[in-house]
Formats: C-alpha cells, sequence, structure tokens
C-alpha cells in the first residue's frame, strides 16, 4: 500500500515540475537572453545616446495582447533578444489573448505606469475596438512609443481569376453593381475589414463584406473555393504567394519588390485612404516622458543593429520603424478614419 | 529511387532520430497536462529551434503535435481530464472504460489508433497534399454549417433514452457560445459589460470543470477505497497481444479519412473530428455499449484525432495557409527557418519537405511504443487510492486551467462548471452536448451568417442553394441516418423480443 502512495505521490511531483517549467517557459527563454548579451549593454547604450537618460527596470513585462504563437507574439519574441541587449533590461513577455486583444489590453492600462509595463500590440486592439465604444479604455489611455512594422493592406482575388485583371476593373464593377462586390476579411470591426470599408463608406460604394472567424487563412479558401470574390490582407501575409493576385494597395504606396506595381487608392483617383497593420510598442497614460523618449530610443538602435538587420533578411522579418511622434500621429488618423464606419456598425 | 531513399536516410540521421524521439516525449506530456496545448508547447520551444537545422527543427516540432495528440488521452482516460480538447470525445468511452478496470485496453487501443491514424495522414500528406488541399477549397459557408449540424446530430445517439435532456443540455452549449464578440457581426452580446466575457465562454475551463472536476466532487460523496484485490488481478493480467496491433482495420482507416478531411478545412481540428468520428461510427458499431466504455469508441475518436495533425498539414505546407492554430504557429516556425510555405516546398526545397515527413513517420512509430510499452505504468493510476487520485485531479485542473493564458478568472469559470456538472451529474443529465454545442456552435453559426449574406438574407436562398452543392447532400443524408439510427435499432431489438 505504501508503495502506491509513493509511487502516486512522486508522480504527482514530476508532473508539478513539468507544469512549473512549461508555464515558465516564456521567462526561462527572456533570461537567457539578458544572460549572453548583459556584455553588450554597456556599448549599446553609448551607440544610441539617450538611453542613459532613465534607469529602466531590471525586468520589463511585456504584455502581448495575443495567445503565445500568433503573430505579434512571435513578431515580439524574434525582436526580443536585441532589444533586451539595447534597453540593458531583461524582457519578460506576457501573453494575454481573448476577445480580439481586449482583455489583454484591458489588463495592461490597470498596471503600474513607472516603465516596468509596456504594450506590444495591433491596431485592433489599441485603436479600432476602442472607437467602437465597447471597451472601458480609449485610444487615449494609450501613449504610443514605436512602430515596428506596418504593412500594407491589399484586396487581393485568386490568381485564376480573369473578372478583375487589375484594380480599375474591381472599381467599375462595384459603381456598376452595387452590393454585387463581395469581399472576405478576418471580423467585422478588425483592421482588415475598416482598411476597405471605411473607402467604400467615405465614396458612397456598396460592396458586401463577408467576415470569416478563422482570419487570413479561411479568406483566403473562401476565395480560392469561389465562395467569394476577393478578400483584404495584409501584405506580410501575401508574401510569396503566386496563387493569389493583389490588385489594389490599400495602405501606403509599397516597395517590396512585387508589390510596388500595385496601384494604391490615391493612384485610381481617391485621396486619403491608408490602412496599414501596424505593430508597436505602447506605454500607458501617466507614464513619465523620459521613459517613452529612451524607450524609443532603445527600439530605433535595435532596428538599426546590424545583428538584428542579418536575422531579419534571413527570415523575412519586415520592420518599419517610425519614432514616438509619427507612430501617435498615424495612430491618432487611424483612428478618424475608422470611426465612422465604426459607428455605423453598431 | 535514390532520392527518395537520401530523404530516408536523412531522416534517420542520429540527429533526427534523437530530435523526433525527445518531440514525441515532450509533446505526450505536454498533451497529457490538461491546459498545456500543444499549440503552446510548440510557440515556446520554437527560439529553441533557432540554431539547428531546418529539417531537424522541423522534424522537432512535428513529432511534438504528433505526440500531444496521443497525449490528450492518456489523462483522459485514466482520471476524465481531457489534456488537450480533441481528447474530449474520448473520455466519452475511455474513462468508462477504465471504470470497468479496462484501462490497460482502453491506452493500447489509444495508441495503436492514434499510430494508424497518423500514419494514414502522413502516407496522405507525402503522397496527396496538393489534390487534397485544393479539396479543401470546396468547403464553403453551407458546407461548414452542414457539418456542424451533423457533429450537433451526435446529440441524438448519446441520449437516446432521454432526447429531450440531451437537447437541452445541446442548447446550453449553443447558449454559451454566443457569449463574447460575434462572430460575424463584430457586435458584443451576452457579457453584461464585463470584458473577461467579451472573449467568450474558453473552451478547455468548461471541459476541464464539466469532466474532471465534477467528478472530484462526486467522488468525494463515497466513502474512500484502496484499490481491490480485482482490480490488482486485473492490472496484473493486463497483456498486450499482436491481435491488439491492428484490432479494428475498418474503423481505423475511415476514422483516418475523416480526420484527414476535417483536418485539412481550415478552422476545424482534432475535437471536431473525433465527435464526428464517434459519431459516425456510431452507425456502423454492433456494439451496444457504444459511447459508454466501449473499445471502438476509444478506436475511433483516437485515429481521427491523429490523422488530424496529417491533415492540418496538407494546407500549411501546399498552400500557406494554417489548418489550426497549432500549424499556425508550425507555419511561423517555417517561416522563421527562412522557408516559403507552399508548392516549392514540394520542389525547390523538398529535401527539406520530405525527410521532414518520413520523420513524421518515425515519431508516429516511437509514439506507439511509448504508449503499448507505458500502458502498463500508465494504467497504476488506476491503482491510486481515490482520496489521494481526486487532490491530484484538483491540482491539476486548477494549474492547467491557469496555464492557458494566466488568468485567474478562468479558474473560477473552471470551478463553476465543476459545481454545475457535479448537478447535472446527480440528475442523470449526459454534459457532453454542453462540450459539443460550444464547439460547433460557433462554425455553424458562422457558417450560416455567412451563406445568408452571400444570398441576400434569404433563409430559402441558403437552403436552394444546398441542394447544388453535393458535399452538403452526402452531409444531410448522414444527419438524417445518425438522427434516426436510434431510433431505428431500438425499434428492431423490440421486434426481436
Amino acid at each position: 500500500m505504501k508503495k502506491f502512495i509513493s509511487s502516486a505521490l512522486s508522480a504527482a511531483l514530476i508532473f508539478s515540475l513539468a507544469a512549473c517549467s512549461a508555464g515558465g517557459g516564456s521567462d526561462a527563454t527572456s533570461s537567457s537572453g539578458t544572460s549572453s548579451t548583459s556584455a553588450g549593454a554597456g556599448t549599446s547604450a553609448s551607440a544610441s545616446g539617450t538611453a542613459a537618460q532613465v534607469e529602466f527596470p531590471d525586468i520589463i513585462t511585456v504584455t502581448v495582447p495575443f495567445n503565445a504563437g500568433s503573430n505579434t507574439d512571435i513578431q515580439m519574441r524574434f525582436i526580443q533578444p536585441y532589444l533586451e541587449k539595447h534597453l540593458g533590461a531583461t524582457l519578460v513577455i506576457n501573453n494575454a489573448g481573448g476577445a480580439s486583444g481586449v482583455i489583454g489590453t484591458t489588463d495592461f492600462i490597470s498596471q503600474a505606469a513607472d516603465g516596468s509595463n509596456i504594450l506590444f500590440s495591433l491596431p485592433t486592439p489599441t485603436v479600432y475596438r476602442p472607437a467602437s465604444g465597447e471597451t472601458t479604455y480609449t485610444v487615449d489611455d494609450l501613449v504610443p512609443v514605436s512602430r515596428i512594422t506596418a504593412d500594407p493592406f491589399y484586396l487581393a482575388v485568386s490568381g485564376e481569376n480573369d473578372q478583375f485583371p487589375d484594380g480599375q476593373s474591381v472599381l467599375i464593377y462595384i459603381q456598376e453593381n452595387p452590393g454585387q462586390f463581395t469581399y472576405a476579411n478576418a471580423g467585422n470591426g478588425g483592421i482588415a475589414h475598416v482598411a476597405f470599408a471605411s473607402f467604400l463608406d467615405s465614396e458612397g460604394l456598396d460592396a458586401l463584406s463577408v467576415p470569416f472567424t478563422g482570419g487570413t487563412a479561411d479568406c483566403y479558401t473562401a476565395v480560392m473555393g469561389g465562395h467569394v470574390m476577393s478578400y483584404s490582407v495584409s501584405e506580410s501575409e501575401l508574401t510569396g504567394r503566386s496563387d493569389i493576385r493583389p490588385v489594389i494597395n490599400l495602405g501606403t504606396k509599397s516597395t517590396t519588390p512585387g508589390f510596388e506595381d500595385v496601384p494604391t487608392l490615391a493612384e485610381l483617383g481617391y485621396e486619403g485612404y491608408e490602412t496599414n497593420a501596424f505593430a508597436g510598442f505602447y506605454y500607458m497614460k501617466g507614464v513619465d516622458e523620459a521613459y517613452v523618449e529612451a524607450f524609443d530610443a532603445a527600439v530605433k538602435a535595435t532596428l538599426e543593429d546590424e545583428e538584428f538587420l542579418a536575422a531579419a533578411a534571413e527570415s523575412n522579418f519586415m520592420h518599419r520603424y517610425a519614432g514616438h511622434e509619427e507612430f501617435a500621429e498615424q495612430v491618432k488618423n487611424a483612428a478618424e478614419l475608422a470611426v465612422p464606419i465604426l459607428e455605423a456598425l453598431q | 529511387m535514390t532520392e527518395i531513399l537520401g530523404y530516408i536516410a536523412t531522416a534517420f540521421s542520429p540527429e533526427n532520430l534523437v530530435f523526433a524521439l525527445v518531440g514525441t516525449i515532450l509533446g505526450i506530456i505536454v498533451g497529457a497536462l490538461p491546459g498545456f496545448t500543444p499549440t503552446m508547447g510548440i510557440a515556446v520551444l520554437i527560439p529553441v529551434t533557432y540554431t539547428i537545422s531546418p529539417t531537424s527543427a522541423l522534424v522537432f516540432l512535428g513529432a511534438i503535435y504528433c505526440g500531444s495528440m496521443f497525449g490528450g488521452s492518456i489523462s483522459a482516460i485514466l482520471i476524465n481530464t481531457p489534456g488537450t480538447s480533441a481528447a474530449a470525445a474520448t473520455a466519452m468511452d475511455g474513462y468508462a472504460m477504465t471504470l470497468k478496470g479496462k484501462a490497460h485496453e482502453a491506452l493500447v487501443e489509444s495508441a495503436m489508433s492514434s499510430f494508424w491514424g497518423g500514419i494514414v495522414s502522413v502516407i496522405a500528406l507525402l503522397f496527396l497534399a496538393p489534390p487534397l488541399a485544393r479539396f479543401a477549397f470546396q468547403f464553403g459557408p453551407q458546407e461548414r454549417f452542414m457539418m456542424a449540424l451533423f457533429g450537433l446530430t451526435i446529440i441524438a445517439s448519446l441520449t437516446a433514452k432521454s432526447v429531450i435532456k440531451g437537447l437541452m443540455m445541446g442548447c446550453v452549449g449553443l447558449v454559451l457560445a454566443c457569449i463574447g464578440i460575434d462572430p460575424v457581426q463584430g457586435s458584443v452580446r451576452f457579457t453584461f459589460g464585463s470584458t473577461f466575457l467579451m472573449g467568450g465562454i474558453q473552451m478547455i475551463p468548461v471541459v476541464i470543470g464539466l469532466f474532471s472536476m465534477s467528478q472530484v466532487f462526486t467522488s468525494l460523496k463515497d466513502p474512500v477505497e484502496v484499490a481491490s484485490k480485482e482490480s490488482l488481478v486485473q492490472y496484473k493480467s493486463s497483456k498486450m497481444t499482436l491481435k491488439d496491433i491492428f484490432k479494428y482495420p475498418k474503423i481505423y482507416w475511415w476514422s483516418s479519412v475523416i480526420g484527414l478531411i476535417v483536418g485539412i478545412i481550415p478552422g476545424t481540428g482534432g475535437d471536431v473530428a473525433s465527435y464526428v468520428a464517434h459519431n459516425t461510427g456510431h452507425m456502423f458499431t454492433k456494439d451496444p455499449d457504444y459511447g459508454n466504455g466501449s473499445r471502438e469508441g476509444v478506436a475511433w475518436c483516437e485515429a481521427a484525432n491523429n490523422a488530424v495533425t496529417g491533415g492540418t498539414l496538407i494546407p500549411t505546407l501546399t498552400l500557406g495557409v494554417p489548418g489550426n492554430a497549432t500549424t499556425a504557429v508550425l507555419l511561423s516556425a517555417l517561416t522563421i527557418q527562412g522557408l516559403t510555405p507552399g508548392y516549392g516546398l514540394f520542389t525547390t526545397e523538398k529535401e527539406i519537405t520530405y525527410p521532414f515527413i518520413c520523420a513524421l513517420f518515425i515519431a508516429n512509430v516511437m509514439m506507439a511504443a511509448i504508449g503499448i510499452l507505458g500502458a502498463k505504468y500508465f494504467a497504476r493510476v488506476t491503482l491510486a487510492p481515490k482520496n489521494i487520485l481526486n487532490a491530484f485531479v484538483l491540482f491539476l485542473s486548477v494549474i492547467g486551467t491557469y496555464a492557458i493564458r494566466g488568468s485567474v478568472s478562468d479558474v473560477f469559470l473552471m470551478l463553476v462548471f465543476g459545481v454545475i456538472g457535479y448537478l447535472l451529474k446527480l440528475y442523470k443529465y449526459n454534459v457532453v452536448p454542453i462540450v459539443l454545442g460550444l464547439i460547433l456552435g460557433p462554425i455553424a453559426e458562422a457558417g450560416l451568417s455567412q451563406a445568408l449574406l452571400l444570398n441576400g438574407n434569404s433563409m430559402v436562398a441558403v437552403f436552394a442553394s444546398m441542394t447544388t452543392r453535393p458535399i452538403c447532400i452526402v452531409l444531410f443524408l448522414c444527419m438524417v441516418i445518425s438522427v434516426s439510427y436510434p431510433y431505428i435499432s431500438q425499434y428492431q431489438n423490440k421486434k426481436k423480443d
């Protein structure tokens, strides 16, 4: 009998140990990151110049309001070791997913504004969900720090589609057949929807938005199966795809090979519409301005780091840095463009 | 030919064999622990793979995926705590077998059917990936709606004794699935202003609460038992024979086909596959215990959810479209290694892809070996005294629920469902339809809403469009059989008497 109890107890112990080590996974990766790069911290401070003005805490918690393994999470984990080097601090990634990022963002805003907590997020929880009035916070509760990526959105059709050879043909079809043109997106009120809907709405055009819960993968299948005519998708998700053809650039003119020839809405005669998926860092309102400056400087130095650039080139990691002023401007513009369409949804 | 032998040789290189073995073991552990999903395991381990070769990295992560699908069934069978949501269906028959003292048999069957499911899907991945990926395009909104409805008809066969109770529970599940952000309109509903509810009712806390916590509460009423002499005798006499390796060839085959198809469709995974397979099995089985401690039931569920692994990898590798959350993470590991998913993987990068697929084959063999050799030791759990086991399950349930996303609210949700599950069992309600409603409700809702949008918001037009879609017609016929079968068999039994 004793044997059974002891074996059961030891099994429980092993399980609990396994549980602890699996749960602490993110911590483990971050601490190893610092120990190997702590030597570099001194040199980076002088390289970035401004980072010396404030003292960062030893540990900074980065809230990623999406699940471990999501695109945003992977991006954060990719830059983590390089950023740690330039910050001279250990980054602990806290994945808090749910409700398109709103749960993690709500949680983040209630944390201490002492520089030890920062948010890394896409615009859906920071700009679009608050604009529709469904969250307990507003876009003004967040302070944009720096932008890492900015992916233009595209309207894309199947590569086998002869009906819409170019962007002009799509716009003509929409004008001649109101409500007949269908475009899939990853959810109403999300950025992929707003990217095209805000344009249609302001120009008095009518097309049918068909949301797919499974995200871009789901939209892609629906387009390839002929269930919808087109879908709204960001550049990074189109990279390397030959079976899908982007026809209209809904964001900023791209310089990426293969995308530079896709006409923007401005080039098709409609000025003032630019939607990009931008991932970046935010502090909460009330944080010392010096932390914003210093963190931004460290991010800038990271994205200019040769080691990082080499790794990014190898992994097709597309980064488009913007400093806190430019980033704040972009957040403000995105919110203004989205409000009418999000209010119409209510 | 020499080319193929080269790929196999690469897969058998000592380095890749070690990665496959370590990956499989890690996968089984991650799978067996409730709340630790394969997605999480792979996401956390991706940084480990930065420095190893692309082939080894893929072998390692792929082996974790395969192992976890089997691992989930171990805890489902032994302690009624599904380690993954895909194993929830296995718990129905698996745990009932444990209660009958057949834990060892259930574990062996789970290992073998997982193995065959995995093998069929790997072979499909190897030879049929491109055409099968294109088949997935046929699954539009209408087809998904019908598939989810077919899955829901399992309620009829599960609860044939009291269909009203079953339907009530199914509705509870569907209503719970409505909480949160509307999948199509994007509006927020039934949240009462709570940010926590905005994220919807998560599957895993509900499953752990309804299955394991309620189990703990129920057994607290009973006096403390130690392992009886009978179970000790049963344990000592449990043996594995050669017959066990290939006991149900037909079930393995058809269940794998179902798992494969469900896996290829984006947005559906192991949980949907095992319920659909279990329901299909109900039409063919002659086992009176089916759904309540039948070895065949375990085979149907486990072959299907392991066939999902290869199925989800098909669109991931050929089209760059992940079949589910786990393969989405695998896809990012692929791009970090500098590989571009798509047909290129099967042409220009084939010296990476083919060894990877061969290694998945090896991982499945290792998984079966570990499962069969370990079954006897895993089954020891059933000999542990109830009070210790209960404390252990309670501990595991709380930790597992918390681990999903570090939320204490999820733990409370799990405990609430534990109490609900206990009360429901007391009044002889089957809780499985609640889980079914939660899994399939959102798929059915999204499919129907999308179909309505595309057909001018006319229900008539939606149903008219279904009559021209062959997959819809096949699914409809399956539904009719599934709903009417329990009554037909009851009628036949009465006639015999």
